[in-house]
């Protein structure tokens, strides 16, 4: 049963998508494409969270790991986000698609998550999980992206060995005597390393911190 | 006129490949709802043509299932009320004499919902109690403090306790990420997810001091505060309030460990916090001597502990009367 909408709802998706690759294409209407799922989860919730679950981690990790840059912390995020929607019941809240909610989430508690990696100044705690409408502006909506445009351009730029170190360590998830057997250099200064990329990340992110003043709206001190 | 974004174009800019122009096009676009939602399917797309990595999806989905299908897991399902509609007619009566029997039920129990849903936890005088509540919190209450909490448990929602006096709270941040909220009477409240710190509730004066974590204070007339480790915050009258770092922390965490702390205090003040904590009604008749200081860092476990210590600090005298204690100036000095 399950498989059946799996595949209806991708064949709606590419069956719209194939005529018009590559030419230029005025969009007008957005079909519903989510339509079935919506169905399904008036049905039965629980397989329909399943449904959405399998249809969208993969992409949804593939997302979150370009702000976080840990596979490990990217999986922990989407899970999360799904937790949420399942015990909060937020299916029966939303007034947007189910895609537009979920990568709205987990952009918003990745880039949460990558502020509070870098500055630990701010608490995780306070993130606020179940964000039902979260009305970004169109600004916002590409700030977004580029935020992971510009992490990526600062790991790229990094000096190679400093690079090497802190992908290994973020991205791997090794332990810095791993990685220094492999870089052939002592734990110590693979640790060095990895906080040069990151204090560098810091420094050059410092400007990018575009949700600031909507997340802690009244600190009067 | 809509303007011509094309997914090509949304593919650009994903891969950071589009002018500063391009851009602007693409925010302009944005301000229809409806292509917002297209941002979000190319986004998608996108995603899927441009993996970084393959996570073990069947062992996620299996975690989640797990989650699916356990009890925190929502309502009951629209599927239990669509049941209830198919009661025969001919059963219609006895069904709404039940219905009135289940609202008086109802009404009875909301009556005393408070009673039935909370249980309370309560501390002697002199005494402080510690106790750890059903999340893995623990909660060390001060002398002649009530913590009301959940009878049964708390739910999937939040956490809610209700405080009358002083405690020190250690809460755990729970898997689900539920907030944590102590209401403190006159529309005081904290919210917390996991973090350690001191409330204190009484009619005349609420007061927080946060060891650490992060803590937002919901107060009167819908103003809230955020709070950071080492910040004291303390209500003041009609509604105005005061956020500070004190100097010395330890005065506001000394009566977990049987202290009290002086800090250059007036003796009247030694008789508040000792009605505060051993319940004992301490008259100064002098009003010299009520205005004396006493500094320093005292244990005491019963009352008469801090009495021979304050006899022999200030020279004075204690006496016991049947409902109360006076302090005297001794009369051979």
């Amino acid at each position: 049963m399950a498989d059946i909408y799996l595949d209806g709802l991708d064949n709606a998706q590419s069956g719209r998508k194939a005529p018009r690759l590559g030419t230029p294409h005025i969009e007008t209407v957005v079909t519903d494409d989510e339509l079935l799922l919506r169905n399904m989860f008036q049905e039965d919730s629980q397989k329909a969270c399943a449904l959405l679950f399998r249809r969208y981690y993969v992409n949804l990790c593939n997302h979150a790991v370009r702000f976080v840059h840990s596979k490990e912390i990217a999986e922990d995020i989407v899970s999360e986000v799904f937790a949420g929607f399942w015990q909060n019941r937020v299916f029966e809240q939303i007034t947007t698609s189910y895609r537009a909610y979920l990568y709205k989430s987990v952009r918003h508690r990745s880039y949460n998550y990558l502020k509070w990696q870098l500055n630990k100044t701010t608490s995780l705690d306070f993130e606020d999980l179940t964000v039902i409408s979260q009305d970004l502006s169109p600004d916002e909506i590409l700030h977004y992206s580029e935020l992971h445009h510009r992490v990526e351009t600062i790991i790229q730029n990094l000096p190679p060995q400093c690079r090497r170190a802190y992908l290994l360590k973020r991205i791997e998830g090794k332990k810095y005597d791993e990685i220094a057997s492999e870089l052939q250099i002592s734990p110590k200064a693979v640790e060095a390393l990895v906080s040069r990329a990151l204090a560098r990340l810091r420094n050059e992110l410092r400007g990018e911190w575009f949700l600031g003043g909507l997340l802690f709206f009244y600190t009067p001190f | 006129m809509e303007k011509p974004v094309t997914k090509r174009l949304l593919f650009d800019f994903f891969s950071e490949k589009s002018t500063a122009m391009q851009r602007k096009l693409i925010e302009e676009w944005l301000e229809d709802a409806a292509n917002q939602e297209l941002y979000y399917k190319y986004l998608d797309e996108w995603e899927s043509e441009n993996p970084q990595f393959f996570p073990d999806l069947d062992r996620a989905m299996r975690s989640y299932q797990v989650q699916l299908t356990g009890a925190a897991g929502g309502r009951a399902s629209t599927g239990v009320t669509v049941k209830m509609q198919r009661i025969p007619l001919f059963r219609r009566k006895i069904w709404r004499q039940m219905l009135a029997a289940a609202c008086v039920v109802i009404a009875t129990c909301f009556l005393f919902r408070k009673e039935l849903m909370y249980q309370s936890l309560n501390s002697a005088s002199g005494h402080s109690a510690s106790y750890q509540l059903s999340d893995g919190t623990t909660v060390l209450l001060n002398a002649n403090s009530t913590l009301l909490v959940p009878r049964f448990g708390f739910g999937s929602g939040s956490r809610e306790v209700e405080l009358q006096g002083e405690a020190d709270f250690n809460v755990t941040h729970t898997g689900s990420n539920n907030r944590f909220i102590v209401n403190m009477g006159d529309h005081y409240r904290i919210e917390v997810l996991g973090t350690q710190f001191v409330a204190y509730s009484r009619r005349e004066e609420k007061r927080v001091f946060l060891s650490r974590g992060k803590v937002k204070l919901r107060l009167p007339q819908g103003k809230q505060v955020y709070m950071k480790p080492g910040n004291l915050f303390t209500s003041g009258s009609n509604g105005s309030f005061d956020m500070s770092v004190p100097a010395k922390p330890q005065k506001y965490t000394a009566w977990k460990e049987q202290l009290f702390y002086f800090d250059n205090s007036t003796l009247s003040e030694v008789a508040r916090q000792m009605k505060e904590r051993f319940d004992v009604d301490v008259r100064i008749p002098d009003t010299v001597l009520a205005e004396r200081r006493i500094g320093g860092i005292y244990r005491a476990e019963h009352p008469d502990d801090l009495f021979s210590i304050l006899s022999e600090l200030l020279l004075i005298e204690v006496i016991q009367n049947q409902d109360h204690v006076e302090l005297h100036i001794q009369k051979n000095q």
